[in-house]
């Protein structure tokens, strides 16, 4: 009954006969008293005492381990060692051996590496070993346990352990360890089970874990981490773990043998309809009649399904070897049971729609992923065919990442199973491997849905490791509700999408500035850049207002990376060009950082101040608008101020005030005229002719120019500017009149004052020039007449001193004509040369140089040429010229004045009053050569010369009315008469 | 995995009633909609913490078909808590609970806590027993009520523990003798004073019998 309550299958294929009966041959008549497997073999046991050793390809080894019979075997799963017990002789206790079955002797048999006499003589039922080798326990027909600690493959002298608590026949044990060094020996009686804690020395405390036992046989140790100890009852199976009971499975029949093998437990069992009257607990005696209806079933405790079933005569042992499952029946008949490979056990369970039972068993057996999401697409594909579109969604929500979405899409896509779309787009989405279209897709759904509560909890609720396309979503959302479309580009920060939104689908934008106020400087610099168009069309004043908070962290920032960032004014002015108001509000709000602006800011802020200045119709407004100008001008320096640009904006706008102020600032005071004159505004001119006059005196004359054309100019001011005029003597008094002359404006009455004072003070001048004429009339009579005393009259030398030593002339003595006279040694003493007076020599050599210097002027031409055109006067150049003897032939007048003084000295020398006159001839010309040069000195002497006929003077005199004929002419007489 | 006491639990109830998905959303904390039928008794354990002592609950989530019910029978007995469970969208499963209760507490310690649950609660539309019935039934018999959802995980980590919280109580108290493993108590490991297994206890154990 309740074994149908298990699910079966066949995943299990029989050999019979897998061994071709060697086997059987083997071992011949003798009867199988044990097996074991392990460490490669299979190991039997007869009742000979001989132990065969199988290996895969069924090679029998046998070896003699006893002389009577092997009772009990077992063979360690990862060791080589085999342990058996049997007896050498009848009526003694038997012996335990332990087999190192990879050495062998020269008979290659088995070393027997212990041997130990058992310390009872009852019957015993149950042998084993643990893993670790350390542990070996022998359980009797009494109920007494043997229990040998330390390397069983040393025979040790130490007594082994005795374990009396129990008294009955001991039908199974296990050794089974907890950590490393905590070991537990399972004993299942046939009315009980417990444990021994076997990890201490001393004691082996026993805790009894059920009161219900079992067989001979019918119990197993399931290795693992989660292993269990279990029993097989006639109604079930029961686990046990190390402190209680575990689980139990419902198996009907009565057990004979329970074998645990890979995930399977085997279970051999008498069918339980022939069975059911016949129940006996003895397991060796062996009736023939139960015998025939012996079942083997293979259970798969994981999946909880029967894997396989059949019927075998005479089970003596099921041994789970190299891979597989080998049966033993008593008659030395070995049947194989083969696992099918995992695919052909799909196949059975697919055959059988059995897709959840493939998924288990697949995960169990670690089947790769790829294979997995096989059965869950077919699975799913089952499910769609069936019609359970939910469930089949369910399947292919399990084959995201691996199956191409669009097969499952596909299925889905009519309208009906929509509801099964989404599903699984949300779980694609979920996974993270969802693209664009999906997505979108799912968003469509969604609406189409009509589950906007639904598409608002993907959008908000959802956890962070959903992955989608955000901006695809939003796309979609706002498509059917702007709301969500806001929600989701605010969660993943899509600021210029969710400003977009609230702007076109909205229109609220109060809260769209609300928004990107809370956002970073950069974030919203950029944002409102992008938008800043629809926000001024819309709500002007609000984004001034916000313009001007944001623009204000630019200057009030210290961080100078975050200056490269943040909203400059500059960048939104160009917003608000057709609103000057607002812009001159906005940039109002930076007065206090006029130092940090830009020249183009502060020059757009000026234009607009002039702008709205300009429509202000308010008196008092426009002046405070002024003020702030003029005070914008006065704070800002020079370099951010392009005065240029201002004052081009200010004479485009006529704003005096500025234009007024740069000129002034700049100095350009003539400008400033100009312009006061251009506006007719006379006194302010003359006012600033006052102010900088003195710095600048051309005001007073281009304000004098203009005041000759412009006919408005207001005749009663002229009077102070020709004051000016004549008083910084700007202009000649020429020019001045005759542009009074000009002017048709100006009345006679106005300039009286002028010109009164004006011919006043040229009269003076006049009077003055006369007398200076008067005198130089005079000086050169005088000079005249000296020179001619000295032509014609005798020189009288009247000297008594030596003008050298001041000593009483004595003869022999020099006297010149200069009135200086020597002693001759004295003259010779102090003279330089014979012909000079030494007193003079100075001051005639001083004259003589500079005619000689100006003589060599003359020849340098370019030099002139050059001055000429430089000169901005060339008339007093040239007049300079003139009277630096230019056309004066120097050195003819020199030669001339030679050739006169060769003449005179013979002349001169009887004329002396000097009795002795040793002058010599050369003496006497230089001396008439210093009175021509040197017109003013007095000279008295009246001696009378034969100068007339050779007289340059005379000749000279005339030629400088005359110089360029006569000079040449006379230059070219002296030498004629040169003898 | 040490712990300061450990305590053996039983889930009963008539089949398909969910103590399997019960068990599994506690242990595993996953939902598994096709389960299949348990075929003997299964078993889960899970740590917990009760004010602040670590206590690790053993659970055997036993069949529900009258079929095993001989084999169940036999877990009462060391088990210190009971999850009686029924489902409400299903009234026979609520009329069976006497039945139950009796198997109970004829087979098991008198102090065992028994918490009666009613499960399936997500199935609000198909409800056939009302909270109030629930309720006047564990009021009726002294059992702690609470309806859970194993599919949603409502409520389930609070009926086991709730259930912990009141044998920990009766610990605290004096009414388990904690020394009686047969009490479904277990002292553990390192607050175990050293006591091996007490043969009266086995004596009794053996006394009861299976069946």
């Amino acid at each position: 009954m309740s074994f149908l309550e298990w699910r079966r299958f066949n995943f299990f294929d029989i050999n019979h006969n897998a061994d071709s009966r060697k086997i059987s041959q083997t071992i011949g008549s003798s009867k199988i008293s044990t097996t074991s497997s392990g460490n490669g073999h299979l190991v039997i046991c007869d009742d000979d005492g001989l132990v065969h050793l199988i290996t895969r390809s069924f090679q029998v080894t046998t070896f003699r381990a006893y002389q009577l019979n092997v009772l009990i075997s077992t063979q360690l799963q990862y060791s080589s060692f085999l342990i058996t017990i049997g007896k050498d002789e009848p009526d003694t206790n038997a012996i335990l051996k332990v087999w190192d079955l990879e050495r062998r002797d020269r008979q290659s048999n088995p070393i027997c590496v212990r041997s130990t006499k058992l310390p009872k003589s009852e019957k015993l039922t149950t042998l084993c070993a643990a893993e670790n080798r350390l542990l070996m326990a022998v359980g009797f027909v009494d109920g007494c346990i043997v229990l040998y600690k330390g390397d069983l493959s040393r025979d040790r002298n130490s007594k082994p352990k005795m374990l009396k608590e129990l008294d009955q026949e001991i039908t199974g044990m296990g050794f089974k360890s907890v950590n490393k060094d905590q070991w537990y020996l399972f004993v299942s009686t046939a009315s009980s089970v417990q444990q021994f804690n076997v990890s201490s020395k001393d004691s082996c405390p026993m805790t009894v874990l059920d009161a219900v036992g079992c067989d001979f046989k019918c119990s197993v140790l399931v290795n693992g981490p989660d292993s269990h100890f279990m029993i097989a009852k006639e109604d079930a199976i029961y686990c046990y773990t190390v402190d209680s009971r575990g689980p139990c499975y419902v198996v009907g029949g009565q057990k004979m043998i329970l074998q645990w093998f890979r995930s399977y437990l085997i279970i051999v069992s008498k069918d339980k309809e022939k069975s059911s009257n016949t129940i006996t607990v003895s397991t060796t005696t062996k009736n023939l009649d139960e015998i025939e209806s012996v079942s083997i079933t293979v259970l798969d405790i994981q999946n909880k399904f029967i894997v396989f079933t059949t019927t075998i005569r005479e089970i003596l042992s099921v041994l789970p070897e190299w891979g597989s499952l080998y049966v033993l029946t008593s008659r030395g008949n070995l049947s194989q049971l083969i696992e099918k490979d995992l695919q052909s056990k799909l196949t059975v369970l697919f055959k059988k729609n059995l897709y959840d039972v493939a998924v288990r068993m697949a995960k169990c057996q670690q089947f790769d992923s790829q294979a997995l999401i096989d059965i869950f697409r077919q699975y799913g594909d089952h499910l769609y065919a069936k019609g359970d579109h939910s469930g089949a969604v369910e399947q292919y929500i399990k084959t995201i990442g691996k199956l191409e979405p669009s097969y499952v899409i596909k299925k889905f896509l009519d309208s009906q199973y929509i509801e099964s779309l989404t599903t699984y787009l949300h779980a694609l989405h979920k996974s993270g491997s969802a693209n664009k279209d999906h997505t979108t897709l799912l968003f469509n759904c969604y609406s189409k849905l009509n589950s906007v509560d639904k598409l608002q909890e993907f959008i908000i609720t959802k956890d962070e490791n959903i992955d989608f396309d955000v901006d695809v979503a939003i796309k979609v959302c706002r498509q059917s509700s702007p709301e969500n479309a806001l929600a989701l580009a605010e969660k993943h920060s899509r600021h210029s999408l969710y400003i977009k939104i609230l702007l076109e689908d909205c229109h609220k934008y109060t809260a769209a500035l609300d928004y990107i106020e809370k956002l970073s400087i950069e974030q919203s610099v950029q944002i409102i850049k992008q938008y800043i168009n629809v926000f001024i069309e819309n709500v002007p004043k609000d984004t001034v207002n916000f313009l001007k908070k944001l623009c204000t962290t630019c200057y009030t920032t210290a961080n100078v990376d975050l200056l490269d960032h943040s909203a400059q004014p500059e960048d939104f002015i160009y917003l608000l060009l057709d609103d000057s108001e607002c812009l001159v509000n906005f940039l109002d709000h930076f007065e206090n950082f006029l130092n940090k602006w830009s020249t183009s800011l502060l020059n757009t802020y000026i234009e607009h101040c002039l702008i709205v200045w300009k429509n202000e119709n308010n008196q008092e407004r426009r002046i405070t608008i002024e003020k702030k100008i003029i005070n914008i001008l006065q704070s800002v320096d020079n370099k951010i101020c392009d005065h240029y640009q201002v004052l081009i904006l200010a004479i485009s706008f006529e704003f005096k005030a500025a234009i007024v102020y740069i000129f002034e600032h700049n100095k350009q005071y003539t400008k400033l005229i100009r312009y006061y004159l251009s506006l007719n505004d006379y006194t302010s001119a003359i006012n600033c002719c006052r102010g900088y006059g003195n710095v600048e005196p051309k005001l007073w004359v281009s304000i004098f120019n203009t005041a000759m054309i412009d006919e408005n100019f207001p005749p009663l001011m002229l009077e102070e500017i020709l004051k000016e005029i004549e008083r910084k003597n700007l202009l000649s008094a020429h020019f001045t009149i005759t542009s009074l002359v000009k002017s048709k404006t100006i009345n006679i009455g106005h300039v009286r004052a002028y010109l009164s004072s004006l011919f006043g003070a040229e009269k003076k001048t006049l009077e003055k020039e006369k007398e200076t004429v008067d005198k130089y009339q005079k000086d050169t009579e005088n000079i005249q007449q000296t020179i001619q005393k000295l032509k014609n009259c005798a020189v009288v030398f009247q000297g008594l001193r030596c003008s050298a030593c001041n000593n009483q002339l004595e003869l022999p003595s020099v006297h010149f004509m200069c009135q200086h006279s020597y002693h001759q040694h004295c003259f010779q003493a102090f003279s330089e040369s014979d012909d000079d007076c030494p007193a003079c020599t100075q001051n005639n050599k001083q004259i003589m140089d500079i005619i000689r210097t100006q003589g060599q002027m003359k020849d340098h031409n370019e030099v002139f040429h050059s001055q000429l055109e430089r000169s901005t006067d060339s008339f007093s150049l040239i007049s300079e010229y003139f009277g630096r003897c230019l056309f004066d032939n120097l050195t003819a007048a020199e030669n001339q004045l030679a050739k006169s003084i060769f003449v005179s000295p013979e002349l001169s020398a009887p004329k002396a009053i000097v009795p002795i006159v040793h002058t010599p001839p050369r003496l006497s010309p230089k001396l008439a050569v210093k009175t021509s040069i040197n017109p003013f000195d007095e000279d008295d002497d009246d001696d009378d010369m034969e100068y007339d006929s050779n007289n340059p003077f005379k000749n000279d005199y005339k030629e400088s009315k005359n110089p360029f004929k006569n000079d040449y002419d006379e230059s070219k007489n002296p030498f004629a008469n040169d003898p | 995995m040490s712990y300061a006491y450990l305590f053996k639990y039983i889930i009963i109830g008539d089949t398909g009633v969910g103590k399997s998905c019960l068990l599994l959303q506690f242990t595993d904390k996953r939902f598994q909609p096709v389960h299949d039928l348990t075929i003997g008794v299964e078993f889960g354990a899970r740590l917990v913490s009760i004010d602040t002592k670590p206590i690790k609950l053993q659970i055997w989530d036993t069949a529900g078909q009258e079929a095993f019910r001989s084999i169940t029978r036999s877990y009462y007995r060391g088990a210190a808590g009971a999850l009686l469970v029924y489902d409400i969208t299903r009234r026979d499963t609520f009329n069976h609970l006497t039945t139950w209760l009796e198997d109970a507490r004829q087979h098991s310690n008198s102090n065992m806590v028994i918490m009666l649950i009613g499960n399936k609660s997500d199935l609000e539309t198909k409800r056939e027993v009302k909270k109030e019935e629930g309720e006047a039934f564990a009021r009726e018999h002294g059992l702690v009520f609470m309806e859970t959802s194993a599919k949603t995980s409502d409520n389930v980590e609070e009926a086991f523990i709730n259930t912990a919280k009141e044998i920990y109580e009766k610990i605290q108290e004096g009414v388990f003798d904690i020394n009686n493993e047969a009490n479904g108590i277990k002292i553990g490991p390192q607050h175990s004073t050293g006591n091996s297994s007490i043969p009266g206890g086995n004596n009794r154990s053996s006394g009861n019998g299976c069946c």
